[in-house]
Formats: C-alpha cells, structure tokens, sequence
C-alpha cells in the first residue's frame, strides 16, 4: 500500500513545529527521515500514525493519503493504527510473557485460537529474528529481554497486527552493533511486503537499507523537507547547503 | 569558619529529624504497649466469640466485630468501583492541568472535612430525609465518603507513575481508549490502587463520629435484616460507650480488651497494604 503526505504541518498552539511536509512511501521501500535533532521527525512519524493529533494535542493539517483515503476522515483509529504500525526508539514491554506481549495487540482486534495464536507468536517472533534465541521461554517475563531482544519483541508485536505500513522512531539509537545488525535484516525482509519510513540518526544505517532519503531541515523555523532523493544522490552528492553541512559534521 | 557553620547546620537538622522521627515513633510505641499491656488479658476466645452482656461488663464482643466486617466491606464495594471512576476521571478525562488541579484540591477538601461533618450530614440526608433511622447501610456510604479521595488519590498517583510510553505503545497498536484503560492502566496501577484501599479501610474501621447517629447502637443489634431500621453494633461505639463508664473496673478491662481487637483489625489491614505500597514504588522506579 501506498502512503502520500501532501502539505502535512503541525501547530502546537500557535506555534509550527513542521510545516508543508509533502512525500510519498510506496509499496516494498524503505524511506529515511534524517535531519538534527528537534526538527520534528518523530513528529511528523506520530502524526501519519495520529498520536499526534489524538494524544498529544497537536494540530495537525494537510492531507494524507492511506490506499488512496484520507486518514483524518476515512479510518477509524483502531483500523488506521493497526494498518500503520509505529515502532518506538525505546522498546516498551508489557508485563508478561513474551507470548503475550506478541499478541497484546492483535487480541484486541480479533480472538484467536490457541493453535492459531501458537503458530502467530511463532512466526511473528521468527520474522523478528527473536525465535531462535527466546523459543524455549516464550512463557517467560519479557522483562528478562535485553534491550536489542526487547525492540525485536516490539517490532514483532507490531508485525502481529499485520500492518502494511511501519514507521520507525529511530529504532536502533540505544543498541549495539549486533542487535543493530539484526534489526536491519529484519527490516530488508519486511520489506519485501511491506512499505518502511525509517527515522535514523545513523547515516550508515540510511545507506545500507533505505532506498530514498528525506532530510529535514529546522534552521529557519519549522522542520521542513529540504532535499530528497535516492541514497546516492543524497549522501554523495548533496545540493542543499544544510544537507551538505549536516553530512560532513555527522 | 563557614565550614564548621556547615557542618553544625548539618547536625542541628540532623539531630532534629532524628528527635521528630523519636518523639512520633515513641509515641505511637507508648499507645501500642499501653493497648497490649491493658487489652491483651481481656481478650479470651470467649471475648471474641460471645455477644456482650449485662451493658457490656461481662460477655464478649462477636457482633461488634461483625458489625464492624460488614461497615469495612460494605465500603469496600461502595469505593472500589467509584475510586476508580475518579481516579481516571482525573488523570484522562479531565483534559486541561487547570481542571485536574480544582479537581484534586476538591478531593483533599473533602479529604480534610471532620469526620462528625459526615455524620451530620448523613444524619440529615439518610436518617432524617430518606427514613432510614439508624442504618448499617448509612454508615457504610458514610465512611464511604470519607475514604473515597484517599483511595481515588492514590490510584491517581500510580496512574501517573505509569510511563506514557506504555500508554502510547498500547494506543499505536490499535487499541481503543477503554482497552488500554483494562490492559495497561489498571493493571500497572493495581498495587497503588490497593494499598490506598487498604488504608482507607483501616481508617474506616477505626471511626466512630460518622457512626454515632447514623448507623451504630450500644446493645440489641445482631446481625441487620434489612436496610431500613437496621443498626449495627461497631468496635469504634462499643469503646467510645465503654469509656465513658470507666469507673467500673469491668467495662474498663473490655474497653481495652476491645481496643486491642480493633487495633490488631487496623494493623492488619495497614500491614497488608505494605507489601503492595512497596510493590507501587518498585514501579515506579523501573
């Protein structure tokens, strides 16, 4: 499925926090959001998702496109949330198993029998790459994770919903190279079916997996995308300034 | 010479914290040993299990305590679901700080009224007004209110504890307000939520001016058939009665000995709201 942002600000109170963000994400690509701190990626990620509308009290404007409907008036919040999952950069963990924390989502949105429920907390945690290494403790707290094994845990709770979309909160900031590691393949098997918009301060990381780069620029005022384009053309050959800037201090 | 300013500044409040914590403990440990030391060779298995006689000198209390279990419980179905509605009231419904702060100030307003207010009022309301004459069920609603924004406040407060994280997460994932309400928050509340319930039962149990005119009798009550007309016998009446007939050696021992029986159903409510008073910290320190 395909996602278009046309013209999307976001106002708290009065003031813009971004403004006239405008791209598409389309089907089996993963999209980078790069940029400096505090020019309102995670914004921009929570409004496509609406928490930021819903739970923040932001004002959100412009038009965004879900299957060709606008997501402010065409989608309930469940259906919508459940379609567009978010990943968060801090891996949240219910209390529980692990089994149920895979399928704390997915049964509130439909019962499930036990079989069919065995065979989703397998395959979830399997397309995670969480399988292997917690198989013989699914029944066991998932608080006992370590924190690269707990965000795979949240990314196959997400998957579990079966969304066609995923943003992504800089999802590996707080891990090592390992875990790193295996949540980039996760992500380069997802997309196979699914469409990725990946917040990452780690530019290495937007080379090796994402197939376009959106940098967003804060420094006249509200986050703003100043330049777009495939990795190459952007990480090679920048033409904004502040792109150009933001790559050679990074 | 500023260091050694410092440094006695340091003992002086020290040494003040340390004689306030004494003087509170020492007094508290005084009343305990005093109770122990009077109530506990009036307390017998006969005591406990045996309804009072002869205008209390003699016979035990077994309806006292039983009145007393039914006012606890009755509070207890009374505050349970309306706490909660409180409690998530303030911290989700009530959407601005201005609001939420009214609200709480409101809370421990009503928090500090003296408990003889509540007795009047009920008095009034129940007694007086709806016919009820003195009532078991008056009583309950009573401590009910007295109680309610202990245990509201302090499930609001492990409601905020909650990291909105939690929240968050639950709500990408699709749910609807009213589930992550039943899947997160009152979950992740719980202990706060029973210990402020326990506590307020304990301060329940021990009232006795809300009773006076609304609910309790001193003799000729057992257990209540109904709602109207329908007193109770109560630990905190049969003491306040019993007291005040101090001058005979026999009413004074089963004051004490009822005395102890009351603080040892007021200990062990307080004691079994530790460990989940405990537990709330621990999570709120994760």
């Amino acid at each position: 499925m395909e996602l278009k942002v046309k013209n999307l600000s976001v106002l708290s109170g009065k003031e813009q926090i971004v403004k006239n963000i405008s791209f598409s994400l389309n089907e089996n690509e993963i999209v980078a959001l790069v940029g400096p701190s505090g020019a309102g990626k995670s914004t921009i990620l929570r409004s496509l998702n609406r928490l930021a509308d819903k739970e923040s009290g932001l004002k959100v404007e412009g038009e965004v496109l879900y299957d060709g409907k606008n997501i402010f008036t065409s989608y309930s919040l469940n259906e919508l949330r459940r379609k567009i999952g978010l990943v968060f950069q801090k891996p949240c963990v219910f209390p529980g198993s692990i089994y149920k924390n895979v399928l704390f989502g997915i049964r509130h949105h439909k019962s499930l029998k036990k079989s069919e429920a065995d065979d989703l907390v397998e395959s979830m945690l399997k397309k995670s790459h969480l399988w292997r290494e917690v198989k013989d403790r699914i029944y066991k707290s998932a608080n006992i994770l370590s924190l690269g094994q707990k965000q795979r845990l949240a990314f196959a709770r997400t998957l579990a919903t079966d969304p066609d979309i995923l943003l992504l909160d800089e999802p590996t900031s707080s891990l090592d190279p390992y875990s790193t590691h295996e949540i980039e393949q996760v992500l380069l098997e997802l997309k196979q079916n699914k469409s990725i918009l990946l917040v990452t301060h780690l530019l290495q990381q937007g080379k090796r997996i994402s197939d376009r780069v959106l940098f967003i620029s804060s420094s006249n005022g509200p986050g703003e995308i100043v330049e777009e384009g495939t990795v190459s053309e952007i990480f090679d050959n920048p033409k904004n300034n502040e792109t150009k800037i933001y790559f050679q201090n990074s | 010479m500023r260091y050694y300013f410092r440094i006695s500044k340091d003992i002086c409040f020290k040494s003040f914290s340390l004689i306030s914590a004494l003087l509170t403990f020492g007094i508290l440990a005084l009343g305990l040993w005093l109770i122990v030391l009077k109530g506990f060779s009036a307390v017998s298995f006969d005591f406990i299990s045996s309804s009072m006689s002869q205008g209390g000198l003699s016979g035990g209390i077994l309806y006292q305590i039983i009145g007393t279990f039914i006012l606890i419980f009755t509070v207890l179905l009374i505050v349970s679901p309306l706490s909660v509605g409180i409690a998530l009231l303030r911290s989700f419904y009530l959407k601005n700080d201005k609001s939420r702060k009214i609200f709480t100030t409101f809370l421990y307003v009503i928090n500090g009224i003296p408990s003889i207010i509540f007795g009047i009022f009920g008095f009034f309301l129940f007694v007086k007004f709806f016919g009820w004459g003195k009532s078991w069920l008056t009583g309950g609603i009573l401590l009910s209110m007295m109680i309610l924004p202990t245990v509201s406040l302090s499930l609001s407060e492990g409601i905020s504890r909650i990291p909105k994280d939690y929240i968050e997460s639950a709500k990408s994932l699709g749910l609807s307000s009213s589930a992550v309400i039943f899947s997160v928050v009152l979950p992740q509340s719980f202990s706060s939520f029973i210990s402020g319930l326990l506590l307020g039962l304990a301060r329940a149990a021990g009232e006795t001016a809300p009773l006076l005119f609304t609910a309790t009798i001193f003799s000729g009550a057992d257990i209540p058939g109904g709602i109207k007309e329908s007193p109770i016998l109560s630990l905190p009446y049969h003491i306040f009665t019993l007291a005040q007939e101090s001058y005979q050696p026999q009413a004074l021992e089963n004051a004490w000995g009822s005395v102890f029986v009351l603080i040892l159903i007021v200990v062990f409510f307080s004691a079994l709201a530790l460990p989940f008073r405990l537990k709330s910290h621990e999570e709120a320190n994760v």
